[in-house]
């Protein structure tokens, strides 16, 4: 099947939606929903190629976000920011991934948590700095030499297209040499080793490139919400980010942005059913990991399957 | 058709137009005067945490907004509409608050009620402020008020007020100069911890320990200890009733015996549910008023009306939001549904008797400055005094 046609089914969709929904709060949240998308692409370079379990992306972030309000809201020009959010990120990455790159499995993943909780309490208690459990608000929105989005609908197609240059690096990483020593690793470290791959470099790579799409959404995110506060990238984030790549499909790029749109869009859907809603958004997410292990992307390839053997 | 006849219509059209819209605005400001001027029914929204760590206060804020509205509609509405109450979860989650926010609005609600979480507040107070709505809140954080929105009013007390009594209350009036504090480590604790730090050090009383605990966190026997261990006289807790019930319990079990002050959680009734009248005896606690504390028959039947109703005990915070249904009432009765005149007859709000205490506008929007002295005897919260916030 070419993709070709798909993708620009999907690029011409997601153009029009402003002019279908014409409603604030439907875009809104596809903002969020594509932000969410650009942390979960970032999580599946460590988590769904390489291998490794990761609960440490809330905080990079919110690592992103914090480094961007703060140095807006010092005065540095909003340009300067997705820079200095990378570089934080890319630090805070090097300083949790080579101590920790040689842990495997569960001890990674209870590594990563504590990461994550290290970061939530510095943010609550450096008050001066970070606003505390307040947060920071007013935060000066994104500003390129004077030029920047106003209201949702613009900011929109700014964030669609980031997530369209998001998805083009991370497919043209998939398919370069990093790519393949990812996938290799994943599969089994001792053969990659073996092959030549350096497996610990490889692991703290694509921690490292994880963290600047999670910090470079955080940027973002700062600058188009304009308050941000410790609960947005709390544990409870960095669960949901991982359950979005589950549900959508571990190693697929497409799948990080259908269960991005899914996870974020699905409880606000749901809302109508009062408290209830969450009985339901649950029962969802175990019917897709049951029904469907490979997550949603998987589907597409399921049907024909089930179709051959009815027939 | 010519250029100048097109030119003559346009003109003439334009003179219309204007004189069209000046009637409208004439006749529309003398209507929105009446709340017969009102859409029916009369659209309000309310954003609440009915799920998360904090969904009990939010549930607790809820029902006082539902029972007033239930009751203004039983009894014809206001000016024979009735009110529309539109409600949404805001859960744990800051983005989720203004997410609901932003379909709240698309509503159009005359007014939004507003959560008694400060962080969702922050949130969502520049879209709020955006579309021109009055916002109710009664979140407790000192700086809500301080964001520069006219939109915004409070209707509960806050931190600060908390802050500068409860030390002063614990220094004057118990005799104690060695106090522990101890705060649940989100927005409401922490800044709580702050605000009486800095009020002890104006009483130049030096806390003998500072501690604090996640809102998730169980066990709190460490931080028990070490207030143990450094020789308190005292203790100040600020904390919901969920986690200081756990505190309260552990003290017992730890065999600590100090006397307890802080915010209303340790004399809210989901609070003294969960402790033995041994536990929860002589805990004294200042905050927002109290309905089971009352000795009025007519508010004590309120209160038990609302706990058959929804099976969650009313508290300060059921007491606020009910009466900022009414306060709204009365400004709906005298000036309609014009929103910009709703603001301002909430900033002009003078002496507006509420159930428990009389409200009144200050200069940032702030309308509640009495708050209540309780002690548990036993299992029952009896209320030792109203305080007043120093000018009023």
């Amino acid at each position: 099947m070419k993709i070709w046609p798909i993708l620009a089914a999907c690029g011409a969709v997601a153009l029009a939606v402003p002019a279908i929904a014409q409603d604030g709060y439907i875009i809104q949240l596809l903002n969020i929903a594509i932000l969410n998308a650009i942390v979960v692409i970032g999580l599946n370079f460590v988590t769904g190629w390489t291998g490794q379990i990761n609960f440490g992306q809330a905080a990079f972030y919110g690592l992103g976000a914090y480094t961007t309000a703060i140095a807006t809201k010092a005065g540095l020009p909003w340009i300067t920011t997705p820079f200095l959010s990378a570089l934080v990120v890319m630090a805070a990455s090097l300083m949790l991934g080579l101590p920790t790159m040689r842990l495997r499995t569960y001890y990674l993943a209870m590594t990563t948590i504590g990461f994550g909780e290290i970061i939530r309490l510095i943010i609550v208690h450096w008050e001066p700095v970070t606003g505390g459990t307040s947060g920071l608000r007013a935060i000066p929105g994104i500003s390129i030499f004077g030029f920047g989005p106003q209201g949702q609908v613009q900011h929109y197609y700014l964030l669609i297209a980031i997530l369209a240059l998001a998805i083009l690096i991370a497919a043209r990483i998939r398919h370069s040499t990093l790519g393949r020593a990812m996938i290799a690793t994943k599969d089994s470290e001792i053969a990659a080793e073996q092959s030549g791959v350096d497996t610990v470099r490889t692991k703290l790579l694509a921690f490292m490139i994880g963290a600047v799409y999670a910090g470079l959404a955080g940027c973002l995110y700062a600058s188009s919400i304009r308050f941000i506060s410790p609960d947005s990238f709390s544990s409870i984030q960095a669960i949901l980010l991982m359950t979005m790549l589950i549900v959508g499909g571990m190693g697929s790029i497409f799948g990080c942005v259908i269960g991005a749109l899914a996870l974020t869009i699905l409880p606000e859907a749901l809302r109508f059913l009062g408290q209830w809603y969450l009985v339901l958004y649950g029962l969802g997410v175990i019917g897709v990991i049951v029904l469907a292990p490979g997550g949603l992307a998987s589907l597409a390839s399921l049907l024909p399957l089930r179709r051959a053997s009815v027939n | 058709m010519s250029y100048l006849a097109l030119k003559r219509i346009a003109v003439k059209n334009s003179i219309l137009g204007a004189t069209a819209i000046c009637l409208s605005m004439t006749t529309a400001h003398q209507a929105a005067a009446e709340p017969a001027s009102c859409p029916s029914p009369i659209p309000l929204g309310l954003t609440t945490a009915l799920t998360g760590n904090t969904a009990l206060l939010g549930t607790q804020a809820r029902n006082g907004v539902e029972f007033a509205v239930d009751e203004i509609n039983a009894n014809g509405g206001i000016g024979g509409k009735k009110l529309a109450l539109a409600t949404e979860d805001t859960g744990a989650s800051s983005t989720d608050a203004l997410n609901v926010m932003n379909r709240i609005l698309e509503g159009k609600p005359i007014v939004v009620f507003g959560s008694m979480i400060s962080p969702h507040v922050f949130a969502q107070t520049e879209v709020v402020t955006k579309s021109e709505t009055p916002f109710l809140v009664g979140a407790t954080n000192a700086k809500v008020t301080a964001q520069g929105s006219k939109w915004l009013f409070r209707t509960h007390v806050h931190d600060g007020q908390l802050a500068d009594l409860i030390p002063e209350y614990l220094v004057k009036s118990l005799g104690k100069t060695k106090p522990g504090i101890m705060a649940v480590a989100d927005d409401y604790g922490l800044g709580a911890s702050k605000g009486i730090q800095a009020s002890l050090a104006k009483l130049k009383v030096a806390p003998v320990a500072v501690t604090s605990y996640a809102p998730s966190d169980k066990d709190m026997s460490a931080q028990l200890l070490e207030i143990k261990d450094k020789g308190a006289d005292s203790l100040i807790l600020f904390g919901r009733p969920a986690d200081v019930t756990l505190v309260i319990k552990q003290m017992s079990d730890l065999g600590i015996k100090l006397p307890t002050i802080g915010n209303a959680s340790i004399v809210a009734q989901t609070t003294l549910n969960n402790l033995s009248a041994a536990e929860a005896d002589g805990g004294y606690a200042i905050g927002g008023m109290i309905p089971q504390t009352s000795t009025d028959p007519k508010i004590l039947d309120w209160a038990k009306r609302v706990q058959d109703k929804y099976k969650v005990p009313a508290d300060n915070f059921t007491v606020s939001y009910y009466d900022t249904v009414y306060m709204l009432k009365s400004i709906i009765e005298k000036v309609g549904c014009d929103k910009a005149a709703i603001r301002d007859a909430f900033a002009a709000t003078k002496d507006w008797k509420g159930m428990l205490i009389s409200y009144q506008a200050d200069a940032v929007g702030d309308l509640a400055h009495t708050l209540g002295i309780y002690r548990n005897k036993g299992k029952t919260p009896e209320l030792t005094g109203p305080i007043k916030e120093s000018g009023y």
